[in-house]
């Protein structure tokens, strides 16, 4: 091929038998794009973010509706004037968070999930049972009735208003400029906001008798309010770029928001398996040591936390801590190793522990499969990392190595309903937890076993 | 067969259902079924297994059915 002849004036369109119409259409587009080039990719951007925010809006109303269904469904009696006085005591107790009570109903089965009665159903029910006493009895009984059901509807919209100023509580970090003693002050903050909502939803409903389901109420209230979190914090972004007409602005909203979406989708995800009290992948861990626990005997030893006792061969004994199943929490592990290093996990005398194992869900890396067990050294556990920091110093002060088994799932794996491949791990996992007490401790050890993760379904 | 969109991913519209695997603590036999109110691991089904034995929940977990 001949590149010598290589016309100028024909490339760029400026020879005479080239058409105006033929340049405008190649010019106009590059200076288009020159002038408003960003604002094209703004409005196309904004369009797909828009799209996410309607998914997000839309998650956000469906958790909540679905938390105001459970509570109607199976609290439709709402506040009790007549109980005020009784559950005070409960939800002191229930809002402390320290409490060693073992006395409560720990089953946390939903046995009142076959009822039928929403709010408006209930009032219904009520106005019908009206009219049939109307037809036996004087106006004045209809007008005690009719009385009855508007008080009823009253309080079912009050806990409709409690509950929504619930879901718009925030949580202020503590300052870290100076993030020395730092941890302490988050775990208070963290602390404060769980004891605090508990007990407000004890005050509430002052109907649910059972710590399990009062667990449960709370889970699928934190849904709704992550929710809800996330549905501001992204509307609050695009607005900003959207205000401003700032392209650079909404890059990052761009980049972040398939994860948020991600996320998002899966604490949509969880609520059904929260509401039957159905395990997730985060509770693999819990399932492990669960089922070490069965038939050992168990005590309380922090707050929803419960430790079993078994003596293993070549004079091993195992100390068994998982959060207290079947409802939905993850329990206080620190606190409980605490309180067995201190003496309160075995009468009074300080426990001398030689290793922890803990066994946790851990997030998997892109590529890596599902449910694939990996093993290692330091604590496995999630959350606020408080938790962890307790633990690893707990560790360092008495010398004890702490080995950890992880079960690899993704975000979604591991707020929603377990799968299968995870589920039928737990074996293999156990198997492991076995391997390390078998070859990296000695004769007469004590070891502890710590099973991390929400253990709602998951008794012991 | 069913024929998936190419903008779709693959299970996306598939509900995750919850199923039950029993297992006989004698001998080992395993029945799997779908996920009851009141259902929770570990525990005895009430169901007596040919060999005598008593089936438990061992698995609770959630497959993707059309």
């Amino acid at each position: 091929m001949n590149f010598t002849d290589f016309d100028l004036d024909q490339f760029f369109g400026t020879s005479d038998d080239t058409s105006l119409l033929m340049t405008l259409i190649w010019i106009l587009p590059v200076i288009i794009f020159v002038f408003y080039g960003q604002r094209i990719q703004l409005q196309i951007t904004s369009g797909e973010i828009k799209k996410s925010i309607k998914k997000l809006g839309i998650y956000k109303d469906e958790s909540r509706h679905e938390l105001l269904k459970y509570i109607q469904n199976n609290y439709s009696g709402g506040r009790n004037s007549n109980n005020n006085n009784n559950d005070q005591s409960f939800v002191s107790e229930v809002g402390s968070g320290d409490s060693d009570n073992n006395n409560n109903d720990v089953s946390g089965i939903n046995t009142r999930q076959d009822k039928n009665t929403v709010f408006g159903d209930a009032t219904n029910v009520t106005a019908a049972k009206a009219e049939t006493t109307s037809l036996n009895t004087s106006k004045s009984t209809l007008g005690t009735n009719t009385t009855t059901s508007q008080n009823s509807s009253s309080q079912d919209l009050l806990i409709t208003q409690q509950v929504d100023q619930l879901l718009d509580y925030f949580t202020i970090p503590p300052v870290d400029l100076d993030p020395n003693g730092i941890i302490p002050k988050i775990k208070r903050v963290i602390r404060d906001r769980e004891d605090y909502t508990r007990a407000n939803i004890a005050r509430i409903l002052v109907d649910v008798k059972e710590r399990g389901e009062l667990d449960k109420i709370q889970t699928l209230l934190e849904i709704a309010t992550s929710l809800r979190l996330l549905y501001k914090i992204i509307n609050h972004l695009f607005l900003t770029a959207k205000k401003q007409n700032n392209y650079p602005l909404i890059l990052p909203l761009q980049m972040m928001l398939p994860f948020v979406m991600e996320e998002a989708s899966a604490l949509r995800g969880a609520i059904s398996a929260f509401e039957n009290n159905q395990p997730i992948g985060d509770s693999i861990g819990p399932i492990v040591v669960g089922k070490m626990m069965l038939g050992a005997p168990k005590k309380e030893i922090a707050f929803e936390t419960v430790m079993g006792s078994t003596t293993y061969r070549d004079n091993k004994t195992l100390l068994l801590v998982k959060a207290r199943g079947p409802s939905s929490t993850v329990g206080r592990p620190a606190d409980g190793l605490k309180r067995i290093l201190e003496g309160g996990g075995n009468g009074g005398d300080k426990t001398i522990i030689d290793a922890i194992v803990m066994v946790d869900a851990a997030l998997k890396f892109e590529g890596e499969d599902s449910a694939s067990i990996s093993q290692g050294f330091g604590a496995a556990i999630g959350g606020v990392q408080t938790e962890r920091f307790e633990i690893e110093q707990m560790a360092l002060e008495h010398n004890i190595p702490i080995f950890s088994i992880v079960i690899k799932q993704s975000v979604r794996e591991a707020i929603t309903l377990m799968t299968w491949d995870i589920a039928q791990q737990a074996d293999e996992a156990r198997r492991r937890v076995y391997q390390i007490i078998d070859n990296d401790t000695k004769p007469g050890d004590t070891i502890l076993v710590i099973g991390v993760g929400n253990t709602v379904g998951v008794p012991q | 067969m069913t024929i998936i969109p190419f903008w779709k991913k693959r299970g996306e519209d598939k509900p995750l259902v919850a199923f039950c695997t029993e297992k006989c603590d004698s001998c080992g036999k395993q029945n799997t079924r779908r996920f009851k109110t009141g259902d929770t691991l570990f525990s005895k089904t009430g169901e007596v297994c040919q060999c005598n034995g008593n089936f438990y929940v061992d698995m609770i977990y959630g497959k993707l059915v059309d």
